[in-house]
């Protein structure tokens, strides 16, 4: 029945659906394999999605029928839509239960064409109107859009409208880093898109091929079957239909326009030149709209710029810049936190930051979760910029957390570079993914840049400021004066306040009118000169030293000042200005004029050597006493007022004083005044440096002239005494010895020897008594002999003195002339003129030159009214008495002695030298030679 | 007797030491010449004298040193023996051969001095 039946039939033979056909159905199976016998789902595996669910439903007994229903059919590899007139309907057996299912179908493709091409031609022209008046719409629209996700969606909804399309989808391509930016432009059933970036390589098949190409894809129906594997990854995505249009610039697809469609469609030609029209206009917008952006942008970057250089360069403090910087950069990216610190190793420090609706992260953040790769970048000082922190593959996980857990999803940083050290690290956070713009990232490396230059430059006007301040307080806290003169005017410009204190004038006054020439007028007149002379030396570039004196109008005193000047030029050598300090030597001058006072009015000679006895200064003592000029007495000159004979030793004693640590020796130096020589102590004591060496010597000779006088004295004195004391022994044994002789027995021998010792005794008492230039007088003499004896008492009568009292003996002639006296008194007491009642002693003296001009002293002993006893009578005791007179005085005294025995008593007469000016001997020859044995 | 006939010139400012001298010079078999008291009176009798075998030599002669006569002595080599009432190095030091008898000397020691100082 069904073979025979001129409509295409064909059966599903039982749950298999095994097919069985007539010829008319074979028409059907155009472009197919043989199908006999096989299962009917898999014959017409296209469709069997659609099939299947309606042949369950002919075995529940149902009959389906259709009219012109569409199906994409495989003929002959090709996908082709075909229009059917189709029934099922079920197969019973004789229980009734369904067996198969029958199937009758009739094509209608080639009259659906043809009404369709009816309608289409006015579709067409519906179409065209259509599409020029949306071309109108979407011109107005994008010329009003000033974002270019808004000019996207706006296209998109316009075309997606138009096109009745399930979805319109917007994509950048960029070759280079084989990634587009899809914007989903717009979705028919209202969720809202969001952008992504898809790596081309996962979307790599003909598809992309050939928009890459420049062609328009048109895929009515994607599959299944899927002829391409990029088919079934559109599939994944819901699209049945994909109408796809490219843009190229210079060969390039730089966007392209995806329509997709839920279920299968045909594109027309129509369809594919909407799409390109939108698409190129869309792109044509864009791409002036962007140009007009980055134009604004670019403006709006160097305005910033600008604006912001402008800020932080009117900033004074170091701390402000980093502050209003981050805060600056804050508003304008819109991002979220902008921090600013400095890296201490692999720790970041946040110094200052703005924080935008999110939470506060902490200040100090370790740079090691980052990776080694980020860190050598942060190292390296490069820009680090991260769009997405979730697909930045280059970072570790636990950095990746670590931003995360600060909301950080972008990041922009910048290290900050002086001098080859890293001294800063800007830090640009967004919450949500960003594409860093090119001017955005131009825009925080320039800001960071300024950043840097503004830091750098506060801090070094804070040094800078921290150096005049410190300048101004050395300068307020100087005792001295510091200040500066134009080089040219001569004008101080700068004045510390020490000027008043030792000018004593009011500072504003001092600077006042031309303070040039009233600070000249300050100055003395003698020392006004030198002032003016020694300002035109530094003017001509030389530093100067000087001293002089101001007059201080407050008081009228006089101040000693030294000012230590300088030049002070540009960078070409001129000179600019004159700085200066002014230093108070009042009290100093003072202090060394009275210590020069003291120097120069000891009565001591100082001085001064460098190298052993090499003078090198004399105090004016040394002038005056020698007349020598303080010049000559330098280096060795001093030794020429010396005694010839004490140069050597004084050499001497210099060539010891080094290693002796001082210097010791007695000289004379001879008086300019007197001519003569007078004894001097000389000392010096060396004066050290902190190595100990010798740097110098002071030395002072004092005047012992006296002082050896009076000890050349002494000695004299304990010599004479010792003279005179062994000379008194020899003499007190002489006597015993002479005394024995004469005598008859031991009690004559002690009343003689008693006597004359007495009379020694009496000589030595005379000796004894004298005072330094006193002398024993010869009146001293018998006036004692005669005193002994009792007679020169008042009204004896027997003994006439007559003679001056002022008749001066020579120590040493003393005691010989005493002694002998001695015996001529002894004599008149035992036999003479004091022993007989009418007896008279007559002794008178005299003093007589001779014509050598010695003085002579004559004594006359004259004894008178005596009864002498016969010639060869017994004997008077004359022998000793005479034997002195005759023999010892000419001998020991070169006197010249005459000794009479006269009828009527002893007649003695002595003349003996005295001394010619009656000065002492003892003095002289102290005076002349101070050493006794010299 | 080594003194014996021996020509001793005795210079002695003290008359009574100078006799003292004398008589123990002769007693001991001397010849003396002198004495002189002073410096001027013994040069002098150095130079007339031919003979002088030693001489003995007070060094304190009326307030004069004697080294004048030291020295004509030291300069004619006759010996001499220093009579002195000072006891000190400068004659020594000057005269380091020279024998010095302090005073007040014993004559005996004044005659050993001499007999050691004759040639």
């Amino acid at each position: 029945m069904i073979l025979d039946h001129p409509l295409p039939m064909a059966v599903g033979w039982t749950r298999d659906y095994i097919t069985i056909y007539n010829d008319a159905y074979r028409e059907m199976l155009r472009g197919k394999p043989e199908a006999l016998g096989l299962p009917l789902l898999e014959v017409w595996s296209e469709t069997s999605e659609t099939a299947a669910p309606l042949f369950d439903d002919v075995f529940a007994g149902l009959s389906h029928r259709f009219t012109d229903a569409r199906f994409m059919v495989l003929r002959g590899g090709q996908a082709e839509e075909a229009f059917f007139n189709y029934s099922l309907s079920p197969l019973r057996d004789d229980a009734g239960d369904v067996q198969g299912i029958l199937i009758t179908s009739f094509e209608t493709t080639a009259k659906v064409h043809a009404t369709a091409k009816q309608i289409g031609a006015e579709k067409v022209l519906r179409a065209n109107g259509e599409r020029q008046s949306l071309l109108l719409q979407l011109s107005d629209a994008l010329r009003i859009k000033s974002d270019a996700q808004e000019m996207i969606e706006a296209a998109a909804r316009m075309l997606g409208h138009q096109l009745g399309a399930s979805r319109i989808v917007f994509a950048e391509f960029d070759e280079t880093n084989g990634v587009a930016n899809v914007f989903f432009g717009w979705f028919a059933d209202g969720a809202m898109p969001f952008p992504a970036v898809i790596q081309l390589e996962e979307y790599r098949g003909a598809i992309v091929e050939e928009l890459l190409a420049g062609r328009t894809v048109r895929i009515d129906d994607i599959g299944p079957p899927f002829l391409q594997p990029d088919h079934e990854a559109i599939a994944k995505l819901g699209v049945k239909a994909l109408l796809s249009v490219p843009v190229l610039l210079r060969d390039r697809m730089v966007v392209n326009i995806s329509v997709h469609q839920h279920t299968p469609r045909h594109w027309t030609d129509e369809d594919a030149a909407l799409v390109k029209e939108v698409v190129e206009r869309l792109w044509a917008n864009l791409v002036r709209f962007r140009a007009e952006r980055a134009l604004r942008d670019s403006q709006d970057l160097h305005h910033f710029l600008l604006s912001l250089s402008d800020t932080l360069g009117r900033l004074v403090d170091v701390a402000d810049i980093a502050e209003i910087a981050v805060h600056r950069l804050c508003d304008r990216l819109d991002v979220n936190r902008v921090r600013y610190g400095e890296i201490e190793g692999d720790t970041m420090n946040v110094r200052h930051e703005c924080v935008r609706g999110v939470p506060p992260a902490p200040r100090a953040l370790s740079l090691a979760p980052f990776g080694s790769a980020f860190l050598e970048r942060y190292r390296a000082g490069a820009l680090i910029q991260v769009n997405d922190v979730a697909a930045e593959t280059r970072l570790p996980e636990m950095g990746r957390t670590a931003l995360k857990d600060m909301q950080v999803a972008a990041f922009c940083d910048v290290v900050l570079f002086e001098e080859e050290k890293r001294t800063g690290l800007l830090v640009v956070q967004s919450a949500t993914p960003r594409n860093w713009t090119s001017l955005e990232v131009e825009l925080i490396r320039n800001s960071a840049e300024r950043i840097r230059s503004a830091l750098k430059r506060a801090q070094a006007e804070a040094a800078l400021r921290e150096g005049e301040e410190r300048f101004r307080q050395f300068g307020e806290a100087s005792q001295d004066v510091i200040w500066i003169r134009d080089a040219e005017t001569l004008q101080w410009q700068y004045l510390t306040p020490a000027f008043e204190k030792i000018y004593g004038l009011d500072w504003a006054e001092a600077l006042a009118g031309d303070n040039y020439h009233s600070w000249l007028d300050l100055i003395v007149p003698e020392d006004r000169q030198l002032a003016s002379e020694m300002t035109r030396r530094v003017r001509h570039g030389e530093s100067v030293a000087f001293e002089y004196r101001i007059r201080r109008p407050i008081d009228g005193t006089i101040r000693w000042l030294r000012n230590t000047d300088f030049p002070i030029t540009d960078a070409e050598g001129n000179v600019r200005l004159i700085g200066g300090i002014s230093h108070d030597l009042t009290q100093l001058r003072n202090a060394q004029s009275r210590l020069e006072e003291v120097v120069e009015n000891i009565p001591q000679l100082v001085w001064r050597a460098d190298d052993p006895g090499r003078w090198t200064w004399a105090s004016p003592q040394w002038t005056k006493f020698t007349g020598q000029t303080e010049e000559d007495s330098r280096d060795w000159g001093w030794l020429d007022p010396i005694h010839p004979d004490d140069r050597a030793p004084a050499r001497a004693a210099w060539g010891r004083a080094e290693a002796e640590g001082q210097f010791t020796a007695e000289y004379r130096i001879r008086e300019k005044s007197t001519g003569s020589y007078r004894w001097f102590q000389t000392r010096a004591t060396p004066l050290r440096d902190e190595h100990d060496v010798i740097r110098e010597w002071f030395g002072t000779s004092t005047d012992i002239d006296d002082i050896r006088r009076l000890q050349g004295r002494q000695q004299v004195l304990v010599e004479e005494l010792q003279h005179r004391t062994f000379n008194l022994m020899g003499m007190v044994r002489s006597t015993a010895d002479r005394t024995i002789r004469s005598s008859v027995n031991l009690p004559d021998f002690r009343a003689k020897f008693r006597n004359r010792i007495d009379a020694l005794a009496r000589v030595q008492r005379l000796l004894s008594r004298l005072e330094d230039d006193g002398r024993v007088t010869f009146a001293d003499l018998i006036h004692a002999e005669l005193d002994a004896i009792g007679f020169t008492q008042a009204g004896e009568q027997r003994v006439t003195l007559d003679g001056p009292d002022d008749v001066p003996l020579r120590s040493s002639t003393v005691q010989i002339f005493a002694m002998a006296l001695h015996e001529l008194t002894t004599n008149a007491v035992k036999y003479g003129a004091l022993r007989q009642g009418g007896g008279h002693l007559h002794v008178r003296w005299w003093v007589e030159a001779d014509e050598q001009q010695q003085r002579w002293l004559h004594v006359d002993w004259h004894e008178s009214g005596v009864t002498m006893p016969q010639e060869g009578a017994a004997p008077t005791g004359t022998g000793q008495g005479r034997a002195l007179i005759e023999k010892a005085l000419p001998y020991q005294l070169h006197a010249k002695t005459t000794y009479v025995m006269a009828a009527d008593g002893v007649r003695c007469s002595i003349a003996l030298p005295i001394s010619n000016r009656g000065q002492a001997e003892t003095h002289d020859a102290a005076h002349q030679s101070p050493d006794p044995r010299g | 007797m080594p003194l014996t006939n021996r020509r001793i010139l005795v210079v002695e400012d003290e008359y009574m030491l100078a006799q003292d001298m004398l008589l123990e010079l002769q007693d001991a078999g001397a010849v003396v010449i002198g004495p002189e008291p002073s410096v001027a009176r013994a040069l002098m009798r150095i130079n007339e004298e031919t003979t002088i075998d030693a001489v003995v030599l007070d060094v304190n002669l009326g307030g004069e040193q004697a080294f004048p006569v030291a020295d004509a002595l030291v300069a004619k080599r006759i010996p001499f023996v220093f009579a002195s009432g000072y006891d000190d190095d400068a004659m020594t030091s000057r005269y380091p051969d020279a024998v010095n008898c302090a005073k007040p000397f014993s004559f005996r020691t004044l005659m050993r001095s001499l007999e050691a100082v004759l040639p």
